[in-house]
């Protein structure tokens, strides 16, 4: 075996090793530096509203931070910004959308794990499988076609007027249908995970099958099933595409009517984007920093409540 | 008691479930009802945007009016006067418009205001031999053209448009991302994994890039468009003499939505593989390297086919974080270096105006679905084989 | 009598767990060495310093000198040392490729391209692991397919096309059925002559028949170590004996 090698090879081969593992380990670090960089980015052109002077007709202006983070309307010429009600519609209609889909998901995950004959259960998973490929504009082409008709149907039935179905209700409603799968198909993983002598202890005891799943396995999987529901909350907090095209982008708030039209941080960045320059441009880039520290404050507070629940 | 409570329980457990199902049909239905209408070979191939022709027919010299033999087809109107066919029809916006069905070779429209059967007609101003005007609208339909036609003797004045409502330009672009996105995005990914899962030492700093890979996972894509409107469009302006936004921006963005699932699909498939053919290897006297790239790699590449399946399927489900690091433009001429629309964004750009194209925007609707359903039903294929190795 | 391996004071610790205790050991060149001693008790941590694949786990710290045909181990290239000494482990390990693929494994790494050569090692080296015969017709077949005896056989014969001076063996038949034991025993007494072995066993049976040498183990030390004839009928220290006759174990 030496006779084929060169003297210096395996001092070579080691040399190859090290210049091949400091290479993926600098692309690994560019990849965990990512969302450094996203927020950077963000932070530094977000922060140009506040701070630098933009031209408009004949003056020079700056937006208040103050009256941005609390106001409640989103625009007044030259330079007035209020994102307060926004931020009070984005909580609110996400809090509806999970109010709705949470129950709906943690009992289908319960129906498809523990109580359906089996082809059954595997049935409606591929349909939440199916459910959870859908790309968001397609659920947003559906909530105007379909979700917007059947709100305005369901206002003229309270007599209120709608903007043809545009509403706080239709967004509601296609957030949730959002994120029935995510939370779903997670709880459906936790709820099987449960084990089985924590289940037929309970039997034992004389409990029914049903009170085992509602008391002992919910229970037993609401770790999971709370990790599942962070999920969803996450990704109803970052809908855009299919947010926009249903929410009607009201211009002022906060909407607690359902049926009145709405607007959230994400719909605020996306509609209009055709048209802006300068400070309307930039000022979306605001909106991004309040969203982003939005999702990780509420994922921070939503992981405490996990961590006080399991103790 | 207890027995109504559980039948109370287990009832509303059923429906629940069942709401699942129920708007999963109701979806496809609508999508279904409204788009396939249009679903036919021609969208795939036509351009989006239509061609305008405006013709006269005016210089009596140069065409022959008269006896054009009648070809018979069915619904069609004909005029052997010009010897032109005619069909009513509806456009994509389901309004009415005629189309020309059939064109003697010698007909004037042919020859000399040259259209092309298939062509459709908006309006047509005619006048007769007695310096009469006629006018025929596309609303009227093909008939009351076709009879004015029989008494025209010149064409003083036509608009007539051809093509349109075709996806060729989104199918084209949605092409170049998926390619472009992961000629760049696997190789980085997939080195990463390797890394975390081969090389690296399991200790804090590792934990630590694992935390930030995983926190970008929960980054929602309109935040990746911002990065990408001010970061890569600037960059490849330039770079590739862009401007504003371009296919290769949109591909950079894509990257960085692609690289955290990449990394994680592939690190999943590479636990999988046993440690005693790394231990086998090493103790013949491999490097690092040669266990990585022939022992490791090859057993990798379900996970890593995983990956980029599921890669695809997110690029052509992407809208929001292409619509700011790209545009909303829809193209029918696709070049790297510029401006287009994805299939998904090009429904974007329809719904978003003031005039929503629900039965294009279905129609694009049916083809993203099919291609997701492929794609979603290959990953279950594959996981299905992994999980058959693992028992193994 | 060559020497092969001479261990000095070598001490093994896990973190904060020592392993090994103050090994001092000599092995010696085409002779079998058995180290037998119940589980645990770091007869396998002992064997992965020879070819330091300690060095792959993170938290291993080795005091000590080991000496490879006078060069200190420490000195060496590690990928070098491991085509000079090769390793057979517990579980036949395999790898998901044909036959011939798995025996050219090794050639290949280190460069050998041409066809006829590998042609050559893969042939010479399954005939040494008495293999040859069972498998001529199947060469390009999957090596997965194979009896469990018959991969092991395959993993020693990848073991030997890099014509190493050592082989370490880590339990190589305590997954297989008693026939196949035999089998391996047989060959590894016909491996003596172009190999020095070194054997990891539970079974001390098997020591007692295949190996020359033999080092009792017990808690991280050598208890005791000398020729297998004399350790199994005249056992100096009480604690060998105790262990040879089934007392414990």
């Amino acid at each position: 075996m030496t006779r084929h090698i060169r003297k210096n090879e395996y001092q070579h081969k080691t040399r190859i090793d090290k210049i091949i593992k400091g290479a993926f380990f600098i692309v690994t670090l560019f990849c965990a530096s990512i969302i450094f960089f996203i927020v950077l980015f963000i932070f530094i052109h977000g922060i140009k509203p506040f701070i630098n002077q933009y031209q408009i007709g004949e003056s020079w202006y700056r937006v208040d931070f103050w009256q941005f983070m609390t106001g409640t309307v989103w625009f007044q010429a030259p330079n007035v910004y209020g994102i307060g009600f926004i931020i009070i519609n984005t909580l609110y209609v996400v809090g509806l959308a999970l109010a709705i889909a949470a129950p709906v998901s943690i009992l289908t995950a319960l129906l498809v794990s523990r109580i359906a004959p089996s082809m059954i259960g595997k049935a409606i998973t591929t349909v939440i499988e199916l459910l959870a490929a859908i790309p968001s504009i397609i659920y947003g082409l559906f909530g105007m076609g379909v979700v917007t008709n059947f709100v305005k149907s369901l206002a003229k039935i309270f007599h209120y007027q709608s903007a043809g179905g545009l509403s706080t209700l239709s967004t509601v409603i296609v957030l949730a249908i959002m994120i029935i799968p995510t939370i779903t198909m997670i709880s459906i993983t936790s709820i099987k995970a449960v084990k089985r002598d924590v289940i037929d202890a309970s039997l034992a005891l004389g409990a029914s099958p049903t009170q085992t799943n509602f008391k002992v396995v919910l229970k037993s999987a609401q770790s999971g099933i709370f990790s599942g529901i962070i999920l969803g909350v996450g990704r109803a907090l970052g809908e855009a595409t299919a947010v926009s095209m249903v929410a009607g982008n009201h211009g002022s708030g906060p909407t607690l009517n359902l049926f009145d039209t709405t607007r959230t941080l994400t719909s605020t960045m996306l509609l209009g984007l055709k048209e802006t320059t300068g400070l309307d441009y930039d000022i979306r880039f605001s909106v991004g920093i309040i969203l982003i520290g939005l999702i990780l404050g509420v994922n921070f507070l939503l992981n405490m409540v996990k961590r006080r629940l399991s103790r | 008691m207890r027995k109504a409570k559980d039948l109370f329980l287990n009832t509303i457990t059923y429906i629940s479930s069942g709401f699942g199902c129920l708007i999963l049909i109701i979806l496809l239905l609508f999508i279904f009802k409204n788009g396939i209408r249009l679903l036919d070979w021609s969208l795939i191939t036509s351009d989006y945007h239509q061609e305008t022709y405006q013709v006269n027919i005016t210089n009596t010299k140069n065409y022959h009016l008269g006896d054009y033999r009648n070809p018979q087809m069915e619904g069609v109107i004909y005029s052997n006067v010009w010897g032109i066919g005619l069909q009513d029809d509806v456009d994509q916006n389901n309004e009415k418009i005629v189309t020309i069905k059939y064109l003697a070779p010698l007909s004037p429209f042919a020859t000399i205001a040259k259209l092309e059967v298939g062509y459709q007609i908006s309006k047509m101003t005619m006048t007769n031999e007695t310096g009469d005007y006629l006018l025929a609208l596309a609303k009227s339909g093909a008939e009351p053209m076709i009879a004015m036609l029989a008494e025209a003797t010149m064409i003083t004045d036509m608009i007539a448009t051809s093509g349109g409502g075709g996806i060729r330009g989104s199918l084209l672009t949605t092409l170049y991302l998926i390619v472009l996105t992961l000629a760049i995005a696997l190789p980085l990914g997939i080195s990463a994994a390797i890394y975390l899962h081969e090389f690296a030492k399991q200790n804090q700093f590792t934990r630590i890039i694992r935390m930030m890979i995983d926190i970008t996972t929960g980054i929602p894509s309109i935040i990746f468009g911002l990065v990408g409107a001010i970061v890569f469009i600037p960059m490849m302006n330039q770079t590739i003499q862009s401007n504003g936004g371009s296919i290769a921006s949109g591909a950079l963005t894509l990257t960085i939505v692609l690289l955290p699932i990449i990394i994680k699909t592939t690190e999943e498939s590479l636990k999988v593989i046993p440690d005693s053919y790394r231990m086998a290897s090493l103790a013949l006297g491999a490097s690092r390297s040669q266990t990585t790239f022939q022992v490791i790699l090859p057993n990798a590449v379900c996970g890593i086919l995983t990956a980029t399946l599921l890669s695809i399927g997110r690029i052509i489900g992407e809208s929001a974080a292409l619509i700011y690091a790209v545009g909303t433009a829809i193209k029918d001429s696709v070049a790297m270096n510029e401006k287009s629309t994805s299939l998904a964004v090009h429904i974007w750009s329809l719904m978003s105006g003031e005039n929503p194209n629900y039965e294009l925007s279905c129609a694009i609707s049916i083809i993203i679905l099919l291609i997701v359903g492929i794609i979603s039903l290959g990953v279950k294929v594959i996981s299905r084989n992994i999980n058959k190795m693992e028992v193994k | 009598m060559e020497t092969i391996f001479t261990i000095s004071d070598v001490n093994l610790h896990y973190d904060q767990n020592q392993v090994l205790h103050s090994i001092h050991l000599t092995i010696y060149k085409n002779k079998i060495t058995a180290f037998i001693g119940p589980s645990g008790c770091g007869k396998s941590t002992l064997l992965r310093c020879f070819n330091r694949m300690n060095d792959l786990i993170d938290n291993c710290c080795i005091n000590g000198n080991i000496e490879f045909a006078t060069k200190n181990l420490n000195a060496m290239n590690p990928i070098e040392l491991r085509t000079k000494v090769g390793m057979v482990f517990q579980t036949p390990n395999p790898f998901p490729m044909s036959i011939f693929e798995n025996v050219a494994y090794g050639p290949k790494c280190q460069g050998v391209r041409n066809k006829a050569e590998l042609n050559k090692i893969v042939i010479d080296s399954l005939k040494k692991a008495s293999l040859y015969e069972e498998v001529k017709e199947r060469l390009h077949e999957s090596a997965l397919g194979l009896s469990g005896g018959q991969q092991q056989r395959l993993c020693i014969a990848r073991c030997i096309a890099m014509s190493p001076e050592v082989i370490l063996m880590d339990e190589p038949t305590s997954a297989l059925d008693p026939i196949a034991t035999l089998k391996i025993e047989e060959l590894i007494t016909t491996l003596k002559k172009d190999f020095s072995i070194i054997i990891v066993t539970h079974n001390m049976q098997q020591a007692a028949r295949i190996s020359d040498y033999t080092a009792f183990f017990l808690m991280g030390e050598i208890v005791e170590y000398g020729k297998t004839t004399d350790i199994f009928k005249n056992p100096q220290n009480k604690k060998t004996e105790d262990y040879i006759t089934g007392r414990f174990g």
